[in-house]
C-alpha cells in the first residue's frame, strides 16, 4: 500500500463515514425535507422535543 | 327521488341529505344542504362517479352516495332562473352604490393601525414575540403559492386537490421573526380527513397568533364556509381573496370594503401566483397578529331567520358548556356549534357531565324540531344562509369564466363517455414512449457515456498510479459501475417527473382519477390511486412519493403495498435477457405476459388485502374538479429540481454505502482475500447464496449464481443481467431450461423492489411496512415462481 492508495482509502472512508453520519441523522431527525436542521421546520421539530 | 336519478344536464333542489356520520357532515360542509340547486353535469364514462354543479363549482360524487342525497324537481318559477344564474353567487351590485361604500368606509380600517386599538393603550405582544400564523384554506385555492410568495420557499404546488399532506413552516420575507405554517387544504373544520384533523388541530392545539385564511374569488361561496368557522374561533385573522385577477377578468367584482365590515376581519385581494397585494396582506396580517385584533364577529345565527331557532339552540348550549371550553382551552363559540353539529372530539375535549349532555341533547332536539331540518343541515344551513346574505351585498358575480368555457371543452373528449380511455391510453402511451424511448431514454444514453468516459480517465489513471487492486477494483468496478449504473435512472425519473407534473398542474390527473374511480373501486381503492399505480410502470420510487396526495391513510398504504407489482422499468434488462436467450419466437407474447401477470397478481393480492389489512371500503370519492390551467414553467422546473436533488441526495448516501458492502461482499472470499472475477464462486457474496440457495431448489433456482444475482438486484435491479453475465462465463442459454428460465423470469418480475424503493415505502410507512414489502413481495414471488415451474415442467414433459 503506498501512500496514493492511503490517500484514496481514507477519501473513500469519509465519504462512506460522511454519507452514513447523514442518513442516520436524517432518519434520526424523523423530518420530511431531508435537511436535517437547516429549515426551520427542522428546528421547530427539535425545539418542540 | 335522489340525486341519483337526476339526467344529465337536468336540476333540482336537495331536500334531505341522508347518510350518517363524516361522511354526512363532508357533503354539508361541501355546500350539499337542504335548499341548494343542483345540476347533473356528467356521469364518468363508466357510468360511475357523477359530476355535479353546485353553489358554481364541480363536484364529483359517486352513485351509492348519490343515492342518499334526496331532491326535488325545480318548480316552474325555479325553471325560469338559468342555473348558472342561480349557481354563481353574488347579487347585483350596482358601481354607485358600491362608489358610495367606499367613500362611506372609515380609514384606517380594520388590520390599519390605529382605529381598533389606540398607540400606547393597546395590547400588543411583547417586542420579540414570534408572530405565528396558520395559512388555511379550501383545497385547490393557492396557500402553496402564496406561501412560497410570503416566504421566498420552494414548495411544489399542483393542480390538483390535496396536494399538501403535511405541513410546511417558513418565516416571512423580510420579517424574521414570523412563522407561517402551509397547513393541508380543508373543506371545513369537521374531522373528515386526515388533513382537516392535521389543521383543525394546529389552529386549537398549537394555538397560533393568527390565521391567514385564503379564499378563492372564482368559487367564494363555498370557500367562505371555512372562513365562517373560523371566525367563530375568535383567532385574529386576515382574509385573503385570492385569484382576484381571474374574477375581475371575467366580469366580476368584490367590495372588499362591505366585506371586510360583514365578516369583522381585514379582507386583501391578492392574486398569489402574480405576487400581486401580497405585501398589503403582510402588513395586514402582522399588525393584527401584534395587537391581537380579533374578529368583531363570531355570531352568524340570525334571531329572525326561521323563527330563531338556530340562534336560540346555538346561544343556550354557548353558555351551557362556556366553562368546559374555557378549561378545555376551545374557543366557546366554535364548541357550541361543533357540539350541536354532533362533534364526537370536540365533545369527548368538553368533559361535560351527564346532566349537561342531557340538556344538551334536549336544546338539539328542540332545535330540530322547531327548524324542520336536523341538527348538522341545521347548522350548515345557517352558515350558507350567513355566506348567502353576504355575497348578495358584496359580490358582483362573473359571467361564465373563460377558464370554465375552456374546461367544459377540454372535458368533452378527456372525459367523454366514448372518448375517455382512448384517450387516456393514447396520453399514457405517448408519456411512457417520450419518457423511456425517446427523451429519457436519450438523456440517459448520454449520461451513461458521460458516466462511461470518466470512469474510463479514472480507471486509466488509476492504473498509470499504480493504485493497489483492491483500491482500482473499488472505485472503478464499485463505485463507478454501482452508483453510475443507479444514476443513470436520472434522466428518466426527471423526465417522467416532468410529464406527471404536467398532467398534474393541468388538472387533467383529477380526471383520471374521476373515471377510473369504479373500476378500482372493485380492488378496494380510490379513482385517486390510479396515478402511482400508473407511475409504478416507470419506476416505484416516485409511485411510492406520489401516493402521498391520497386522502386516507388506508388507500395510501393499500397502493403502496400494491405498486411493486406495477413492473418498473428498471426490470425490462432481465425480461430481455431472458426472453432472447429462451423464447425468441414469443419474445412480444412473453413481454405482454409478464406485465399482464404483474397486474393479475397485484389484483389477487388486492383483493387478498381487502379481506384482511384493510377491511371495510375505500374513502367516498367526493372531491372537486378544478378548471384546467397552464402549469407554470418555474412549479415545474422547481418540482423537478426538488425530484433531481432528493434523488441525488439518496444516491450519495444510502446507494453509496451499499454499493461499497456489496462490492466487498463480491469481491472478498471468508478470509478476506481478493478475488479475480473468475474467482467469485468463492466470494462471501456466493458463501451467502449458497446458504439459501436451497430454498429456491422448489422454483428451479437453486443455482447459487441466480440467487447472487438476485441478491444483487435488491440493489439495483439493472445490476441482475449484469452479475448474471460476470457469473454464468459460458452463457446463460447451456446453463439452464426454458423453464427456469420461465420461473427466474416470473421471480424476478414479483420480488422484493430494490433498495431505494424499499427506503421509500420506510420513510412513507415506517420500517415495518418497509420490511412487511420485502418479505410477501418475496413469498408471493416464490410461490408464483413454483407454480411456473412446476406448469413449465409438465407441459415440457
Amino acid at each position: 500500500m503506498g501512500t496514493i492508495d492511503w490517500i484514496l482509502l481514507i477519501v473513500i472512508g469519509a465519504a462512506v463515514a460522511g454519507a452514513a453520519v447523514y442518513w442516520i441523522r436524517k432518519k434520526k431527525c424523523g423530518c420530511d425535507c431531508g435537511c436535517c436542521g437547516a429549515s426551520q421546520s427542522c428546528q421547530r421539530k427539535k425545539e418542540n422535543r | 327521488m335522489t340525486l341519483r336519478d337526476l339526467k344529465i344536464g337536468e336540476s333540482a333542489v336537495v331536500e334531505t341529505v341522508g347518510g350518517e356520520g363524516a361522511l354526512r357532515q363532508h357533503f354539508l360542509d361541501m355546500g350539499v344542504i337542504p335548499g341548494a340547486r343542483v345540476q347533473l353535469v356528467k356521469l364518468a364514462p363508466m357510468g360511475d362517479p357523477m359530476e355535479l354543479r353546485i353553489h358554481g363549482y364541480e363536484l364529483t360524487l359517486r352513485l351509492a352516495d348519490a343515492s342518499r342525497i334526496g331532491v326535488r324537481p325545480l318548480r316552474d318559477d325555479e325553471k325560469n332562473d338559468s342555473f348558472s344564474k342561480e349557481s354563481a353567487v353574488g347579487g347585483d351590485v350596482k358601481e354607485t352604490e358600491i362608489r358610495k361604500r367606499r367613500e362611506d368606509a372609515e380609514h384606517p380600517g380594520l388590520g390599519e393601525e390605529g382605529r381598533y386599538h389606540s398607540k400606547g393603550d393597546g395590547d400588543p405582544l411583547p417586542e420579540g414575540t414570534v408572530l405565528t400564523y396558520a395559512l388555511v384554506g379550501n383545497q385547490n385555492c393557492g396557500k402553496t403559492t402564496l406561501f412560497n410568495q410570503l416566504t421566498g420557499s420552494n414548495q411544489h404546488v399542483g393542480n390538483f386537490p390535496g396536494v399538501t399532506v403535511d405541513r410546511k413552516d417558513g418565516a416571512i420575507k423580510g420579517y424574521p421573526k414570523t412563522l407561517v405554517t402551509d397547513l393541508p387544504g380543508i373543506y371545513s373544520m369537521s374531522p373528515y380527513s386526515s388533513e382537516e384533523v392535521v389543521s383543525r388541530n394546529f389552529v386549537l392545539e398549537e394555538k397560533p397568533k393568527a390565521v391567514i385564511n385564503i379564499v378563492d374569488a372564482t368559487n367564494i361561496e363555498r370557500n367562505l364556509y371555512l372562513t365562517v368557522q373560523l371566525l367563530e374561533m375568535g383567532i385574529p385573522m386576515v382574509v385573503a381573496v385570492n385569484m382576484m385577477d381571474e374574477m375581475t377578468g371575467n366580469g366580476g367584482y368584490i367590495d372588499i370594503n362591505a366585506m371586510e365590515t360583514e365578516l369583522g376581519v381585514p379582507v386583501v385581494p391578492i392574486s398569489a401566483a402574480k405576487n400581486e397585494g401580497v405585501d398589503e396582506l403582510i402588513r395586514h396580517a402582522v399588525h393584527i397578529a401584534r395587537y391581537q385584533e380579533k374578529p368583531l364577529r363570531r355570531d352568524f345565527c340570525g334571531e329572525e331567520d326561521h323563527g330563531g331557532a338556530v340562534h336560540r339552540a346555538l346561544h343556550g348550549v354557548f353558555h351551557l358548556i362556556e366553562d368546559h371550553a374555557k378549561r378545555a382551552g376551545i374557543p366557546d363559540r366554535f364548541a357550541a356549534s361543533k357540539l350541536i353539529e354532533g362533534d364526537p372530539l370536540v365533545l369527548k375535549a368538553l368533559e361535560l357531565d351527564e346532566n349537561e349532555k342531557e340538556t344538551l341533547e334536549h336544546i338539539v332536539l328542540q332545535m330540530e324540531k322547531e327548524r324542520g331540518l336536523d341538527r348538522s343541515a341545521a347548522i350548515a344551513d345557517m352558515r350558507f344562509a350567513f355566506i348567502e346574505k353576504v355575497c348578495a351585498k358584496t359580490v358582483k358575480k362573473p359571467r361564465e369564466s373563460r377558464e370554465r368555457i375552456r374546461s367544459e371543452k377540454i372535458d368533452r373528449v378527456l372525459t367523454g363517455k366514448w372518448t375517455a380511455i382512448p384517450a387516456f391510453i393514447l396520453i399514457m402511451g405517448l408519456i411512457f414512449y417520450l419518457t423511456f424511448g425517446v427523451i429519457g431514454a436519450f438523456l440517459q444514453g448520454l449520461l451513461e457515456q458521460g458516466i462511461g468516459y470518466i470512469s474510463n480517465l479514472v480507471d486509466v489513471s488509476l492504473t498509470n498510479l499504480g493504485v493497489n487492486e483492491a483500491i482500482h477494483g473499488l472505485i472503478v468496478d464499485g463505485i463507478f459501475e454501482g452508483l453510475g449504473s443507479v444514476l443513470s435512472f436520472l434522466p428518466i425519473i426527471v423526465t417522467l417527473f416532468f410529464f406527471l407534473s404536467i398532467l398534474e398542474d393541468s388538472g387533467y390527473t383529477a380526471r383520471v382519477a374521476f373515471f377510473m374511480d369504479k373500476l378500482l373501486r372493485r380492488i378496494g381503492l380510490s379513482g385517486r390511486s390510479i396515478v402511482p399505480m400508473l407511475i409504478g410502470f416507470g419506476c416505484t420510487v416516485p409511485a411510492v412519493m406520489s401516493t402521498r396526495t391520497l386522502p386516507s391513510e388506508r388507500d395510501r398504504k393499500m397502493t403502496i403495498l400494491l405498486t411493486p407489482f406495477m413492473s418498473c422499468t428498471a426490470k425490462l434488462p432481465i425480461y430481455g435477457f431472458f426472453v432472447a436467450a429462451f423464447f425468441p419466437k414469443w419474445s412480444a407474447l412473453v413481454m405482454i405476459g409478464i406485465y399482464l401477470l404483474g397486474i393479475f397478481s397485484g389484483i389477487l393480492t388486492a383483493a387478498l388485502y381487502r379481506r384482511t389489512l384493510f377491511r371495510g371500503e375505500a374513502v367516498p370519492f367526493v372531491m372537486e374538479l378544478p378548471n384546467y390551467r397552464l402549469p407554470g414553467a418555474k412549479n415545474v422546473g422547481r418540482l423537478l429540481w426538488e425530484k433531481a436533488k432528493d434523488f441525488l441526495q439518496r444516491a450519495f448516501s444510502i446507494i453509496l454505502i451499499a454499493t461499497v458492502v456489496v462490492y466487498f461482499l463480491q469481491r472478498f472470499d471468508l478470509h478476506f482475500n481478493l478475488l479475480s472475477k473468475a474467482e467469485q464462486s468463492r466470494s462471501i457474496m456466493a458463501s451467502l447464496a449458497g446458504l439459501i440457495s436451497p430454498f429456491f431448489v422448489p422454483a428451479g433456482l437453486g443455482d447459487w449464481r441466480l440467487v447472487t444475482s438476485l441478491i444483487s438486484g435488491f440493489m439495483a435491479k439493472e445490476s441482475v443481467v449484469a452479475t448474471m453475465e460476470i457469473l454464468f462465463v459460458d452463457g446463460i442459454a447451456t446453463a439452464l431450461t426454458a423453464a427456469q428460465a420461465a420461473s427466474m423470469l416470473v421471480f424476478s418480475l414479483l420480488y422484493t423492489p430494490c433498495v431505494a424503493a424499499i427506503a421509500s415505502v420506510r420513510r412513507e410507512l415506517g420500517g415495518k411496512w418497509a420490511v412487511f414489502v420485502v418479505v410477501v413481495q418475496c413469498a408471493i414471488a416464490w410461490i408464483a415462481a413454483c407454480i411456473v415451474y412446476l406448469i413449465c415442467n409438465l407441459v415440457m414433459l
